[in-house]
């Protein structure tokens, strides 16, 4: 992710490089239908149901 | 998901809504202090020809491969009565997933039955533990606690999950904790967490920043991680974004990505995009935030002529400046039109107190918190 006007780090890179630590903060979480490989959405409205989450758009 | 260019900005609304919210009444028979209904003390209920048009709408555009969720919201829906609620729900083909969001106070046995019969999914408004929720109260201004937690109770007993969900003005740490700890005791699945904001009729602001709030998300999820019991919302949708992340999705997927709808039925058929929280509000120099009515034109042209009315393209316009310049982006997607609106005055700004003290201050929440 590029930030234009900020001279704070990329969010996109933070997130990988606390990967570790966000690994065992969401393992409870189960995410069996998030692999890394998809094409999916994003769901960003508040009124998103735990079910409708990153997913291959359609599905 | 297809999606219709507004031909000046980037930011293009989807018209394969994901979610499409329901207002069968404006009635609420609480009087929160921090409410923003404009209408909340008048009984003005969805008509039965306005739920059908907007039911014949859904079914013309019904496709297996595509869910959509029905979300009643706004005032308090119960406030119709199980017989007319039923009425509205009969009317929707099977397959369509039900939800509401209600106070609780006048759920009873009947209402279990009914959420049982049509597969509603039932989110219920509480704060907190008791001492928490001294915001809701009735319209003699007494404390609604005993009220909410007698609902509860005929849900716990009847069987029905439940959500919860939880506006918070403090964010202590110590209120995550009673939070949370209160979600577990009551046996809700999953707790959605609102920063107090400033909208509407609700002329208050929240004085906390955004350092607290992520002291607060820090603990919340610290809190689930020691005892993962209870789903919680903000965490899930930074595992959503983490999840995009790690599979590589660029700046230029998030910038193109179109913007959910969610079309917004008011009682009287007139149709909000974007965000449930302009409805019923109005706009000085465009007027009322409508993109017109369903007993006019079916809800499906509505939605593709939306991205052309006027204050629906100020509000993308702002949807693309956040997506280009934020880079929160990817975990808020820009597209809060009310809070930038009551807290802003435009349609087309970005950043806002809400933004930072929910979208932002989840996220480093989550980075703060370790093994
Ligand atoms: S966090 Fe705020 S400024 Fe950033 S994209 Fe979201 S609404 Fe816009």
């Amino acid at each position: 992710m590029t930030s234009r006007n900020t001279p704070e780090p990329d969010l996109g890179d933070v997130l990988l490089a606390e990967a570790e630590r966000l690994e065992w903060l969401l393992r409870p979480i189960p995410r069996g239908t998030t692999q890394p490989d998809h094409d999916g959405v994003l769901v960003f409205h508040k009124f998103q149901s735990m079910n409708q989450m990153w997913s291959r758009p359609g599905t | 998901m297809h999606s219709a260019s507004d031909g000046d900005s980037g930011a293009a609304l989807g018209l394969r809504p994901s979610v499409l919210v329901m207002q069968p009444t404006t009635l609420c028979n609480l009087d929160c202090r921090y409410c923003y209904l404009p209408d909340r003390a008048q009984r003005l209920n969805m008509s039965p020809a306005v739920n059908r048009a907007v039911v014949e709408s859904v079914a013309r555009w019904s496709d297996p491969a595509h869910q959509m969720e029905v979300l009643w919201h706004a005032g308090e829906p119960l406030t119709v009565g199980v017989r007319n609620f039923e009425d509205l729900l009969s009317e929707w083909p099977p397959g369509i997933a039900h939800h509401i969001q209600t106070n609780a106070t006048l759920i009873d046995e009947a209402w279990c039955a009914l959420f049982d019969r049509y597969h509603v999914r039932v989110s219920v408004s509480i704060d907190g533990p008791r001492g928490m929720n001294a915001d809701r109260v009735t319209r003699g201004g007494g404390p609604a606690w005993r009220r909410i937690a007698a609902g509860i109770a005929v849900l716990r007993r009847h069987g029905t999950p439940f959500h919860m969900l939880s506006v918070v003005r403090d964010p202590a740490p110590e209120a995550a904790r009673l939070i949370y700890s209160h979600a577990c005791a009551i046996g809700a699945e999953a707790l959605g967490i609102l920063p107090e904001e400033t909208k509407g009729s609700h002329g208050g602001r929240s004085p906390t920043g955004k350092s607290e709030w992520v002291s607060f998300f820090a603990e919340l999820f610290t809190q689930w991680r020691a005892n993962p019991v209870v789903r919680l919302r903000e965490l899930e949708s930074v595992a959503n974004c983490y999840d995009a992340v790690r599979s590589g999705i660029t700046a230029a997927e998030v910038l193109s990505m179109p913007v959910e709808p969610i079309p917004t039925v008011s009682y009287n058929g007139e149709v909000t995009v974007m965000s449930p929280d302009l409805a019923g509000f109005r706009h000085p120099r465009h007027g009322a935030f409508t993109v017109g009515n369903v007993l006019r034109d079916p809800l499906e042209d509505l939605l593709s002529g939306a991205g052309s009315v006027p204050w629906v393209r100020e509000a993308l316009a702002g949807v693309d400046t956040c997506r280009r310049t934020c880079r929160y982006a990817v975990v808020c997607g820009g597209s809060w039109p009310a809070n930038k609106y009551f807290e802003l005055g435009r349609l087309d700004g970005t950043e806002t107190n809400f933004c930072r003290n929910l979208h932002q201050a989840k996220t480093e929440g989550a980075l703060l918190c370790q093994p």
